[in-house]
């Protein structure tokens, strides 16, 4: 390879791993035979890949309408990044062309190469490309506790890692099983590969090969059948549970416990229908629960602060602490257009800073706002507690929010960020699968046990 | 003694009822040297009730169905004054008294179109108003802000008012009534951050808790800023109403809370970030702490130093001013 092709390969690789979300890079070659541009930018997996756009022969170039159309294609007055590439040096009308562009785009890099094909380096440059986030295999992993195998993803690529890379796991299974890497990319993971494989019994070697971004290939002594589109769906959609720390979810039930008792009676239900399906969803769910209600303003009913009555329990533990709160004579109803939200809050984020493990959902059940900090309509919270503030750090700490609720009070927007049902309880299965609480999907899906092999 | 008769006019919920059951609470706690008896065991009975409602159970009265009249005394501080001629001339001293005839009725009757049946038994609000000498009216900015009818209870009343004058002999263009206007509810923060918008609040250097307050002068500014606010834009012919139907001189604004603010409790001192005194509660609005009355005994006084000083043969000195007559009484 050339010198000037090996300069222009850093180039374009050095622009390829700048790109970032959903920006693109364009390339622009101006050839003997005319002008072609490349629009390359990264999938939802991360994976950079790139389109041939336009292809224009020189024939018109000089009338302003054909450079009008050279800008357009090197990307306009956009900031998007742009490399110049003159593949025919010495010639008049592709230097002309190269040098007239990037005076207009003064933020672009030009380079020159000859006898090589840009589209044949650009190639090699992406699927050269080492992986910008790891690769995980989904699967059932060993509890290291002795409970339930639990479906996790292992790393099977690390971030960094190049083309021709290997892994090696040890697979188990009977019958047919499901072999998904995904890109865990931040928040949705992406299917990179899925195949299907029919395992004989017994601890199988599975080899895993990186061809380059967005390319894996299996190979065991058993075939294995690509199966992109069969079971894509159900995997991402299993997602949510598998997590990225083993699987454990910490839910966190917010429970107002005034209003009318029916109402009250209600919300302890679809409180105990959430745990109950958190709990039989594959994943360990521990629970803790926070019920709260009015703030007193009146001198002879004492205030109540704010108490968890368990926290990070089992299930079963959370369930038997329900009844007993349902057996409870309901909190005087105090303050009627407002309950302690703020202090439920400030609690949360209190224990939770003593440290929580896996996936934190809070799922807060009720209909009144918080009280503000200060002055307002509303009487002020006694303690001041500014519920905005607590909400912001429980965001930082990346805790999920669900609510339950009746209310369109705006702040049910900002507690029911990532799902909202109603108490009529229609939606709680929905609203449980949205929260990564239990998924419908996942039972469905035969994952092979596997382990890392060592 | 004449006796002079205050009627209470305003809109449904505008307050009225809660400020005839505070003004007891508002001589008790005043350091001015009034009290008020009740004339009759009937208010009597009614004036313990309400104040008992007030500070213990701490629930507002009831919406008024029916026309209750009050009769009170209240009793001012003793003066002395010289009675008899040249050698028989003694000094005597003998306490104020104010006949009071205060009387609430529900404020439906004010309606400009009352509804069919809803006020068929009551009087003619027209009989007490025209008989009465002074006239308490309550204007609720809460209320005008969300429904804005402030007006409709006031200009039907008030033409009504004016026609049955001019038959009955009045030649003025003026009504003979003294008229205080209380802007009620000044403890709700949305009736406080108006005046505070306005730079009308000042506080009082003897009131340990530094309370905000609006001097009277002040208060017909709060008033027409209030009006700008309401609902229905209506009410901005309230202010040009009673400029055109009483004299100047014969009018007299306050912002008056019945209940007053709150008062933390642990710390004994005003929250400018936590003074609302009512608590929504289910069955409606409940009171939050200990009633401090404010502007409640003072356009009362107002009314009655106004009347007396009338009224022939009585003290002309102010009762309530301790300033030369014709000064500003000290609100
Ligand atoms: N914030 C505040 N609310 C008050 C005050 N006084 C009365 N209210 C509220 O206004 C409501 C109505 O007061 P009432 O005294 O019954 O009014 P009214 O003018 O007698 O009403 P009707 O008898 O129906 O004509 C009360 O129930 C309270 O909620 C006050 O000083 N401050
Ligand atoms: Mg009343």
């Amino acid at each position: 390879m050339s010198e000037s092709a090996v300069r222009l390969r850093d180039t374009l690789a050095t622009a390829v791993r700048a790109l970032q979300g959903a920006r693109h890079l364009n390339v622009v070659e101006l050839g003997a035979a005319g002008v072609t541009t490349f629009d390359v930018h990264r999938d939802a997996s991360g994976t950079p890949c790139a389109a041939t756009g336009l292809i224009l022969p020189w024939r018109q170039l000089g009338t302003p309408l054909e450079r009008r159309r050279i800008a357009q294609a090197a990307g306009g007055i956009s900031d998007e990044a742009v490399v110049i590439v003159c593949s025919a040096p010495g010639e008049k009308l592709p230097e002309l062309a190269a040098s007239w562009l990037a005076e207009m785009r003064p933020g672009s890099v030009l380079a020159h190469v000859s006898g090589q094909s840009v589209a044949g380096l650009l190639r090699e440059v992406l699927t050269d490309e080492p992986l910008l986030q790891p690769y995980g295999l989904l699967g059932l992993t060993p509890d290291p506790l002795g409970g339930m195998p639990r479906p996790a993803a292992v790393t099977v690529f690390p971030a960094g890692a190049a083309p021709g890379a290997t892994a090696e796991v040890v697979a188990q299974a009977s019958g047919e099983v499901v072999f998904a890497v995904l890109s865990m990319t931040e928040g949705q993971p992406r299917p990179v590969a899925i195949r299907v494989a029919d395992l004989p019994p017994g601890p199988q070697v599975i080899r895993l090969v990186l061809g380059g971004p967005g390319s894996v290939e299996f190979s065991s002594s058993v075939p294995f059948v690509q199966d992109d589109r069969g079971w894509a769906e159900l995997v991402v959609g299993a997602w949510p549970l598998i997590g990225t720390q083993g699987g454990r979810v910490h839910l966190v039930v917010g429970l107002e416990t005034c209003g009318h008792q029916d109402l009250v009676a209600r919300r302890i239900e679809l409180v105990r229908q959430v745990i109950l399906e958190s709990a039989g969803g594959g994943t360990e769910c521990l629970v803790s629960l926070v019920p709260y209600a009015t703030h007193s303003y009146d001198w002879e009913v004492p205030e109540r602060p704010v108490h968890p009555r368990c926290w990070l329990a089992a299930p079963d533990r959370a369930l038997t602490a329900l009844d007993r709160l349902e057996a409870e004579p309901v909190y005087p109803d105090g303050y009627r257009d407002a309950a302690q939200v703020e202090d439920m809050l400030a609690e949360v984020v209190t224990r939770l800073s003593e440290g929580s493990p896996g996936r934190t959902v809070l799922l807060t059940v009720g209909d009144r706002p918080p009280h503000p900090p200060g002055r307002h309509t509303l009487l002020a919270c006694r303690n001041r507690y500014d519920w905005n503030r607590q909400v912001t750090s429980l965001e930082r700490a990346g805790v999920v929010f669900g609510a339950i609720t009746e209310s369109d009070h705006p702040i049910w927007g900002v507690l029911g960020g990532s799902s909202r049902a109603h108490t009529d309880g229609n939606s709680v299965t929905q609203l449980c699968a949205d929260l990564g609480l239990a998924t419908t999907g996942l039972d469905r899906i035969p994952f092979p046990m596997i382990e890392v092999a060592p | 003694m004449t006796q002079q008769k205050i009627s209470v006019w305003g809109a449904p919920g505008s307050g009225k009822t809660t400020f005839l059951a505070a003004l007891n609470i508002a001589m008790i706690r005043s350091n001015l040297d009034w009290t008020v008896v009740a004339k009759n065991q009937d208010s009597a009975d009614r004036l313990a009730a309400m104040t008992n409602d007030l500070t213990r159970e701490r629930f507002f009265p009831k919406p008024t169905t029916d026309v209750n009249a009050l009769d009170y005394v209240l009793l001012g501080p003793r003066r002395t004054r010289r009675k008899g001629w040249f050698f028989r001339r003694t000094t005597v001293t003998e306490q104020t008294r104010v006949e009071l005839s205060l009387v609430d009725v529900p404020g439906s009757v004010f309606a400009s179109t009352p509804f069919p049946g809803a006020t068929d038994e009551l009087p003619d609000p027209l009989d007490d108003l025209i008989a009465s000498n002074g006239v308490l009216f309550l204007f609720d900015p809460i209320r005008e802000s969300a429904l804005g009818d402030s007006f409709d209870y006031f200009h039907g009343v008030l033409s009504r008012l004016a026609q049955r004058s001019i038959a009955s002999g009045v030649s003025s263009a003026w009504l003979p009534h003294r008229l205080a206007v209380c802007i009620t509810k000044f403890d709700d923060v949305r009736v406080l951050e108006v005046a505070e918008r306005r730079g009308l609040i000042t506080t009082d250097p003897d009131d340990p808790y530094r309370m905000p307050k609006v001097d009277s002068a002040d208060a017909e500014e709060l008033f027409a800023a209030l009006c700008e606010t309401s609902a229905s834009g209506n009410s901005e012919m309230l202010l040009s109403g009673i400029r055109r139907f009483f004299r100047p001189e014969h009018v007299r604004f306050f912002a008056t809370s019945t209940i007053g603010f709150h008062v933390d409790p642990v710390r004994n001192a005003y929250d400018p970030d936590d003074f609302q005194n009512v608590v929504p509660v289910e069955e409606g609005h409940r009171i939050r702490g200990p009633v401090r009355p404010i502007n409640v005994l003072e356009p009362i006084l107002w009314l009655a130093d106004q009347l007396t000083a009338d009224s022939p043969g009585r003290v002309k000195r102010s009762a309530t001013d301790p300033r030369p007559s014709g000064g500003r009484p000290a609100l």
